[in-house]
């Protein structure tokens, strides 16, 4: 499914003394399948950007249309002149924002605390049902989902979602966004608060997934780390605007414009400079241990082929 | 649309009334509120309008701030008016008598006066709360009730829920904004349907809410006990609250208001 966002802006309070600009006129085109990280300080104006993906917010101007779908019209109820909004336009909307929610799916941060239900197949079965599909299909979809999500369904199926451990509600949680079947599947900062082991599984299964399924994905993320590794193509805001975009390798090498918006550069590529710096022979671009480890040990070979 | 919900409405600026002590205006505001059911005449209320109108100059709180805080109780205003204005029985010879709707004159001056009662004690109280910070309304209320201590009502644990509570206020409903967010993403609709729909439609905001405040509600009681907290016993204030010469001019102002009052 590609996205495209057409001349995006957003503005909180317009009209008031405390009018912010938290997105400023936008371009963006996302191809399917891409796996996209989206990277940008606090208040840089990624959370309203995904907002508005799934139609949480309308924007004050400019669209989103997700495989030739406008998502971001018709959102709003006509509310003017005190009209009586009449049932047919409800109805219409509430199509509409499900068609959006078919198309998109967002997991915000810390989704576990938006669990609700008594036992863990019917808060995935939630989103389903909102989406009007029938019993077998909404069950067939619970199945599912808490399967890719490493949650066997027959295991946990009558579990409550509160006895569960961090990790693993936060994957109950993510399963009930994908029972919905998103074709863009959006992820707010997935792995915070997780220990490293729960870090890593997650991650792991929205790769999987990206890849079995060949589903959109993007992640917001903190963890520059993170990025290298799993990212395809990094996105990174400043001020309502993107001001880097491009493969990981491409936007780490802006290393000084980076930190001056209040980012870094993964550590791996820190130690990278470094040793470039002190005169080693190795790629400049390295962002992840493994490539390192890699590069490092070839010129430490190179040496002692040298020295020998 | 829960963004525009405000709760303590605080008008933060610099005026002698904001710098007067919340226990001087707390007592000053429930003798303005006596006042107001002490007068019942024209040049009376002449006199308490006078003055609300020099303390609202005074503490610099917009003239249009004040009018919002009325708008939620307008229609109790027109009601009021209205029920006085029909069943008030006069002596001498009714105003207007169309069948069954019978109007008197004392019954429009009642009605009116009425009125006029309604609107300044909303006023008077709204002051309080403008122009003092909750929190030091609550230490006000806390210093007020502390000979109520005696006869065993829990005056600092009182006060120290009702800081609490205010303190959450704002935390919880970003929260709910949070919540509510999180479950739309999920297809629910808080907006449309009957009643009973949009009953059910609260829960799964309601449940991860209650959960979250407990949660908050626990980890505040341990971070308060680890830092010693065990109530109100021998605890100092960060803010010592001191009477200034601003409060002995409000005093002095007040006893003089009063004796009016009294007095017409």
């Amino acid at each position: 499914m590609s996205i495209k966002i057409v001349n995006l802006t957003h503005i909180y309070d317009k009209k008031t003394p405390n009018e912010t600009v938290a997105i400023d006129h936008i371009n963006l085109e996302i191809e399917t399948g891409e796996f996209i990280g989206l990277i940008g300080h606090t208040g840089s104006g990624k959370s309203t950007l995904i907002q508005q993906m799934n139609g949480l917010l309308k924007p004050s101007d400019g669209e989103i249309i997700v495989s030739g779908y406008n998502i971001t019209e018709g959102l709003d109820l006509p509310r003017n002149q005190r009209k009586r909004v009449s049932k047919s336009e409800v109805n219409e909307r509430k199509r509409r924002l499900i068609e959006v929610r078919k198309r998109v799916g967002l997991v915000f941060q810390y989704p576990e605390y938006q669990l609700f239900e008594e036992t863990i197949e019917k808060d995935v079965a939630f989103g389903p049902i909102n989406l009007g599909l029938d019993e077998t299909e909404v069950k067939l979809r619970v199945i599912d989902a808490m399967q890719t999500v490493g949650m066997p369904y027959e295991q946990f199926k009558d579990r409550s979602p509160f006895e569960l451990s961090g990790g693993q509600k936060r994957r109950i949680a993510i399963a009930g966004v994908l029972a919905m079947k998103p074709e863009v599947l959006i992820l707010d900062e997935p792995t915070a608060g997780l220990d490293p082991k729960g870090r890593d599984e997650i991650l792991a299964q929205i790769k999987a997934l990206h890849e079995k399924e060949k589903l959109t994905v993007i992640i917001v993320s903190h963890s520059m780390e993170d990025m290298a590794k799993i990212a395809e193509r990094l996105i990174v805001m400043n001020k309502g605007n993107v001001v880097l975009d491009g493969t990981p390798k491409e936007v780490f090498r802006h290393i000084d414009l980076l930190e001056e918006i209040g980012l870094a550069v993964p550590q791996i590529s820190y130690l990278t400079r470094a040793l470039v710096s002190q005169g080693f022979e190795i790629d400049p671009d390295i962002i992840t241990v493994d490539e390192a480890k890699d590069a490092l040990l070839n010129v430490l070979l190179k040496q002692k082929v040298k020295n020998d | 649309m829960i963004r525009d919900i405000t709760i303590g409405q605080y008008y933060s600026v610099e005026s002698p009334i904001h710098k007067m002590d919340p226990r001087f205006k707390l007592i000053a505001s429930m003798l303005y509120l006596i006042s107001l059911f002490l007068i019942n005449q024209m040049v009376a209320y002449l006199v308490v309008i006078s003055f609300i109108g020099i303390v609202v100059k005074v503490s610099k709180v917009p003239f249009q701030f004040i009018m919002k805080g009325l708008k939620p109780v307008f229609m109790l205003i027109i009601f009021a008016f209205l029920i006085n204005v029909f069943l008030t029985r006069g002596t001498s010879d009714p105003l207007i008598d169309i069948g069954f709707i019978t109007i008197y004159s004392e019954g429009v001056e009642r009605a009116f006066f009425m009125a006029i009662r309604l609107v300044l004690l909303i006023v008077g109280t709204s002051l309080l709360t403008l122009t003092t910070s909750p929190i030091e309304l609550t230490d006000g209320i806390e210093y007020l009730l502390n000979p109520f201590k005696r006869i065993g009502l829990p005056a600092h644990e009182l006060a120290m829920m009702m800081t609490i509570a205010l303190r959450f206020i704002p935390t919880l409903l970003e929260e709910t904004d949070k919540i509510m967010k999180a479950q739309m993403a999920r297809g629910a609709d808080f907006e449309s349907g009957n009643l009973m729909n949009r009953a059910k439609a609260l829960i799964p905001l309601l449940v991860p809410l209650f959960i979250s405040a407990f949660r908050r509600a626990d980890e505040l009681a341990m971070a308060m006990e680890a830092r010693c907290y065990k109530g109100g016993e021998g605890r100092t204030r960060m803010k010592v609250l001191r009477y200034t010469s601003l409060d002995i001019i409000g005093s002095l102002v007040m006893i003089v208001y009063m004796a009016a009052c009294i007095a017409l």
